[in-house]
């Protein structure tokens, strides 16, 4: 009888998009191991979901990924002598933890009520990107760090809200500047006329260590405040999966971003970024295919993290040896001679460690693929065509680490990018990533989102507190599906958000 | 085999029907009687030693010195018998780094008490995580640890004392804050939110949290696990170090009060809690009582692991004095110290092999 549903189903959906839309493999309907034979089966839900070492892995390989389980956690000192010395001097977080907290999706800082304003502190799981742009695309060049933003003079491409003690005299624990959020509220009215109230973080920056007034024009002034500066907030995501993500074949991805899905109004495009491995091998062009990072700026798993533990944490390493803030005038000022290279805080075997445990965790096994209406959300899935963009499955190629290699899986992305439309623009370049382009988030793990973080926040700045928010905030590529998801009667809407909770 | 015994199980379970514990009534009782009774314990704690702190303060002698030490040992006991059900608002409203960031930054510490700056609960709440919460208290009550968990009460300077009032004031109000969120409102942007106690009382297909009883029933499984594997491999491998020449005392959890074997020790009590739901005086069903419907002996053979465990922790308190951080540089403190790692361990292994499965039985 279910297989009869199923091919029925199949039919029509193929049959009925075929002109748009490539062939997508139904069988993600009942696939339950999402991450092919890496997959940690899970029947119920618990916070640690997401903690586990892909099941195919060594021995060997268990316990290096036991090793960087607990670099993940460290707080890092800024103690010079202390073992886990290489906090800072400025920095958003003490720990990966603190922002992938139990490996998930992080949060926002709670507002509580009466409050309008809330001072982003340690233990935040999101921060600013900034730049300064002029909105001209050039090409790739080691002049301009092949297409990567441009540093605001002064401070980095990332703002760092905290420090070490001393790097701020006149506010102490503070770094390159305060982090103000609050929230924009809106409402979407349904056709059927229910109603869902929507939020929008919104950001400001005062405080910046540069600050001055102005007794001429009587403003306060930073190189921060000027109008040529973007910023644009980042949420800590989920670490599962991702060396299988790191696994899909390149041409595969190509593939997909040279479909015609222009009757969808859908296009799909690649961010050609940095690759910081292919520069410490000497290669003239050292430029590859994006994948990580919430616009597709770096390309392999190492590049993410171990950038992100220079950045987020200030721990150099063999990849970023040099503090994300030299040659700024708050670096001069805090250390005694900035001349002198200080030697790596991190040493190769903690990074390749941290580098390993990314690339290792579980994906959770999907859960009620029996149940009648997660079966029926699948195919409203495809119905509405979110399938176009969140791709189900792809077979994954070689990958130095063997567990990882030729596994059928199921992460929903394509991983390219994708103009996500006003409401969810950041006005900020990255590499190829214009400010209207996102990439595509992977869907597997999702069911356990909130069970691992009650409040965790969906999107690239966290402002969905559910999926249907999620949704909601799609627009440009993703108007299309979401008007399809908009118009369905409402048993058939929460149908396809179990089917993402069933994930 | 396995087929047979979960017949004779069952069959044994046929007969004791009529007392034997639904999941929802082991659900119920240990979500309002353990977990939300423990987070009420803390803040009632943290809020005497809030107190015990501004007596001292205020007159500065050996014996307010010693009150508002046992203040600090005695509100760690519910803290630390909580760390086998870090789940929910503990951690989506960050409260766990706001009271347990361990190691302490002693740097960063030490430069804010030699600053001019006056110390307030706003500026220690824009600190960092660990500049704040239980251990800076106990550093600053109990001194350094190296040669002894104590100091004079003289030793305390003004600014100290700045420090320690800011510091506990937060401590109460997080853990006011913590107790709030599982009683009241899981969600303060969402003052409809209840709470978390009643969330997780009441698993179900629309529940966003938790679907079905059997998935809280694993939430709890796998969070005695998660403490198990902690105290084991993290709290007491890490320390300890490959060999004694590599232990390190800058990773003892609780160094400077000699208060870690007790804090381990109340770990795996709360582990206790769960599978027993007995906390304090409150006694009913905990997850023993599901394990018991499908096996009785496995039933009481994991209780004695878990009451074995806490007893060979105790084992390891060097007789001569000190705590587990001076065990662990003593050829016989350390393999004291193993054999309750390898307890922990073999318990967690029981817990996963033997108890999980018990959950589709």
């Amino acid at each position: 009888m279910k297989a009869w549903i199923l091919l029925s189903a199949f039919n029509i959906f193929v049959g009925g998009v075929a002109h748009a839309a490539p062939f997508v493999d139904m069988d993600y309907v009942h696939a339950v191991k999402s991450g092919g034979d890496t997959t940690i089966m899970i029947k119920g839900e618990s916070i640690r979901a997401f903690r586990n070492p892909a099941t195919n892995l060594t021995e060997e390989e268990i316990a290096r990924h036991l090793t960087g389980d607990a670099l993940f956690e460290r707080n890092f000192s800024d103690d010079a002598s202390r073992f886990d010395h290489g906090l800072g001097p400025v920095f958003n977080n003490t720990s990966c933890n603190a922002c992938h907290s139990k490996d998930g999706r992080g949060a926002l800082p709670v507002i509580l009520p009466g409050q309008e304003w809330v001072q982003l502190r340690q233990n935040e799981s999101i921060f600013l990107r900034i730049s300064i742009e002029d909105g001209i695309q050039r090409p790739k060049t080691a002049q301009n760090r092949w297409g990567a933003p441009v540093a605001v003079p002064g401070f980095s491409d990332q703002l760092f809200h905290l420090g070490s003690m001393g790097v701020r005299k006149d506010l102490p624990g503070a770094g390159q500047a305060q982090v103000w959020m609050k929230y924009d509220k809106s409402t979407f009215t349904y056709p059927d006329g229910s109603v869902v109230q929507l939020r929008k973080p919104v950001f400001k920056i005062t405080a910046a260590y540069d600050e001055y007034f102005d007794s001429v024009t009587g403003e306060t002034k930073s190189r921060l405040y000027e109008k040529d500066v973007k910023t644009s907030p980042r949420m800590g995501t989920p670490m599962i999966g991702l060396g299988l993500l790191e696994a899909i074949k390149e041409s595969d991805i190509l593939a997909l971003a040279a479909r015609d899905l222009s009757a969808e109004g859908v296009k799909g495009s690649v961010n050609w970024v940095f690759d910081i491995e292919k520069a410490m091998a000497n290669d003239p062009y050292p430029v590859s295919m994006g994948r990580f990072g919430l616009k597709n700026n770096t390309p392999s798993v190492l590049h993410q993290s171990l950038g992100a533990l220079r950045g987020d944490i200030g721990v150099t390493n063999y990849a970023f040896p040099m503090e994300s803030i030299f040659g700024t005038a708050l670096f001069e000022s805090f250390v005694q001679d900035p001349t002198v290279p200080a030697p790596l805080e991190a040493s190769d075997q903690v990074a390749n460690d941290l580098v390993f445990y990314s690339q290792t965790l579980a994906v959770p096994s999907r859960r009620n693929v029996t149940e009648a209406e997660v079966i029926r959300g699948a195919q409203i899935f495809h119905q509405v065509s979110c399938t176009s963009c969140h791709q189900p499955s792809f077979v994954t190629g070689p990958h130095k680490i063997a567990a990882f290699s030729n596994q059928k899986i199921y992460p929903y992305t394509d991983m390219l990018l994708h103009d996500m439309g006003d409401g969810l623009a950041d006005g900020r370049q990255d590499f190829d990533a214009n400010g209207r382009q996102w990439k595509t988030r992977p869907l597997w793990g999702m069911g356990h989102t909130h069970t691992i973080n009650p409040r965790a926040g969906f999107l690239h700045d966290g402002r969905a507190r559910t999926v249907e928010e999620a949704i909601l905030w799609h627009g440009g590529e993703g108007e299309y599906s979401k008007n399809k998801f908009v118009n369905l009667p409402k048993a058939d809407r929460s149908a396809l958000i179990q089917f993402i909770r069933s994930l | 085999m396995k087929a047979l015994k979960l017949m004779a199980a069952a069959l044994a379970f046929v007969g004791a029907t009529a007392q034997a514990a639904t999941n929802q009534e082991i659900i119920n009782h240990v979500s309002y009687n353990v977990i939300l009774a423990t987070y009420n314990d803390l803040a009632s704690q943290a809020a005497n030693l809030n107190a015990a702190v501004n007596t001292l303060a205020a007159n500065p002698t050996e014996a307010n010195l010693a009150k508002a030490q046992d203040a600090w040992r005695a509100t760690r006991i519910p803290w630390e018998s909580s760390e086998a059900f870090l789940f929910g608002p503990v951690d989506s409203l960050g409260i766990d780094p706001l009271l347990d960031t361990w190691p302490l930054n002693i740097l960063d510490l030490d430069s804010v008490l030699k600053s001019n700056r006056a110390i307030t609960t706003d500026f220690v709440r824009a600190l960092g995580t660990n500049l704040q919460g239980f251990h800076t208290i106990e550093y600053l009550l109990f001194g350094d640890g190296k040669s002894a968990n104590t100091k004079p009460a003289s030793a305390l300077t003004a600014k100290q004392f700045e420090y320690l009032k800011a510091t506990t004031a937060l401590l109460a109000e997080n853990t006011a804050y913590l107790a709030n969120s599982w009683s009241k409102n899981y969600d303060p942007e969402n003052p409809s939110a209840p709470g978390y106690v009643q969330v997780i009382s009441a698993p179900g297909f629309d529940n966003p949290f938790y679907s079905s009883d059997r998935a809280v029933m694993e939430e709890f499984v796998q969070g005695m696990m998660g403490i198990l594997d902690e105290v084991a491999n993290g709290k007491m491998s890490d320390p300890m170090g490959a060999d004694i020449n590599s232990a390190n005392m800058a990773l003892v959890e609780s160094p400077f009060s000699w208060n870690s074997l007790n804090d381990f020790t109340n770990n795996i009590r709360s582990v206790y809690s769960i599978y027993t739901g007995h906390y304090r005086s409150t006694k009913g069903p905990g997850v023993k009582a599901l394990v018991e419907r499908v096996d009785a002996a496995l039933a009481a053979r994991v209780e004695g692991e878990i009451l074995n465990c806490m007893q060979l922790i105790q084992a390891i308190r060097p007789a001569g004095g000190g705590d587990f951080g001076q065990a662990i540089f003593t050829h016989d403190g350390r393999a004291r110290a193993q054999k309750a790692i390898d307890a922990l361990n073999a318990l967690h292994a029981t817990m996963e092999n033997e108890v999980l499965p018990t959950l589709d039985m």
